[in-house]
């Protein structure tokens, strides 16, 4: 009986190996921090939305409680929103940092963060004006970030947009 | 001699090696479940504060009836709160809605009952509630959550087309 022997050359945790548990886990790592940028980024939209809708409130509410909507000033609006008149129609604009607070306006808004619109237009202008006559107003908002999100590409995201009605009649408040 | 000495550097300087890796990697784990953590943290803030703006919203147009919202001191402690009056069954009941010890809290009393906070029941979790009257008929609520850079916060106004009760003080 012929015994074979065999030299096993043993070698201990070598550096090869060691490499590969690191690409390994280094790979397994990065899917976690995306995970955690990821879970990041929804809370931030869920929080984006919440704070674009109480934005959204205000100004819809603010333009509602007026008799008429060429009534308005900017005394009746929050910090960091501005007023437009573009004949009967009503424009609302308001530019906000990453931390929803007002932005200090410069040409461009490159340091704003938050975009925040309200138009209040007529919905029929059959151009009879006599305060009898009930006017329609249509109001949209609108509540856009202008930066992306981290590790994500478009530069542009419409947080939300809503429309209502406010029908303005010395008989309706 | 050399040849096992040089061995030895070799698995000394993997065993190192893999002594820092496996420091980093516990390192990273834990700053990811620290991150988690405050993810979910944070996401259960926006859900409280969501909670309490729809609330405070939707009883605001519920009971938009002529002197049936009042703004009053809150009943415990410092800030304010909202007062609704309804009429049941040729009785006035009030609701009132203040913040007391980390939460938003809603209590259906009779008037002038006095039991306010044992009435009370809990609506949301959050740190802090305000409000105030904007404008005579603007009522300004502000709901906020956290501390520093983890603070979350929620302003509107809602317009009652009726008039709210002590609004002509303004």
């Amino acid at each position: 009986m012929q015994i074979r022997k065999t030299k096993v050359k043993r070698r201990s945790f070598g550096l090869w190996e060691m490499v590969l548990s690191v690409v390994v886990l280094t790979i397994l790592g990065s899917f976690t921090v995306k995970m955690l940028i990821t879970a990041k980024n929804m809370n931030s939209k869920s929080y984006d939305l919440y704070k674009g809708m109480s934005h959204a409130i205000t100004l819809v509410e603010t333009i509602k409680s007026v008799s008429d909507p060429l009534d308005l000033s900017e005394k009746d609006l929050e910090p960091g929103y501005s007023l437009q008149f573009k004949g009967e129609e009503v424009q609302i604009t308001g530019y906000f940092n990453e931390d929803w607070d007002p932005s200090i306006p410069t040409k461009s808004h490159e340091n704003a963060c938050y975009w925040v619109i309200a138009k209040a237009a007529p919905l029929h202008s059959d151009g009879e004006d006599s305060e009898d006559v009930a006017r329609v107003y249509k109001i949209n908002v609108e509540v856009r970030r202008m930066v992306p999100y981290i590790l994500e590409k478009s530069q542009e995201y419409q947080i939300f947009s809503l429309d209502s009605v406010k029908c303005y009649s010395r008989f309706v408040k | 001699m050399t040849k096992e000495k040089g061995t030895s550097v070799i698995a000394l300087f993997n065993m190192s090696l893999l002594l820092v890796f496996t420091i980093v990697c516990l390192g990273v784990a834990f700053s990811t479940i620290r991150g988690f953590q405050d993810v979910q943290e944070e996401r259960d803030n926006i859900s409280e504060l969501a909670v309490a703006m729809s609330y405070l919203n939707a009883r605001l147009r519920q009971n938009d009836c002529s002197y049936a919202v009042r703004i009053d001191s809150s009943p415990i402690g410092d800030g304010s709160a909202l007062v609704i009056t309804e009429e049941i069954e040729d009785s006035e009941y009030e609701t009132w809605i203040y913040w007391w010890a980390g939460e938003l809290v809603e209590s259906f009393i009779e008037k002038g009952d006095d039991r306010i906070e044992e009435a009370s029941s809990p609506i949301a979790e959050i740190d802090g509630f305000e409000v105030t009257y904007d404008e005579p008929d603007l009522v300004k609520i502000h709901v906020w959550c956290g501390v520093g850079s983890k603070n979350k916060d929620l302003t509107f106004k809602v317009a009652l087309r009726t008039q709210p009760i002590g609004a002509e003080e303004f």
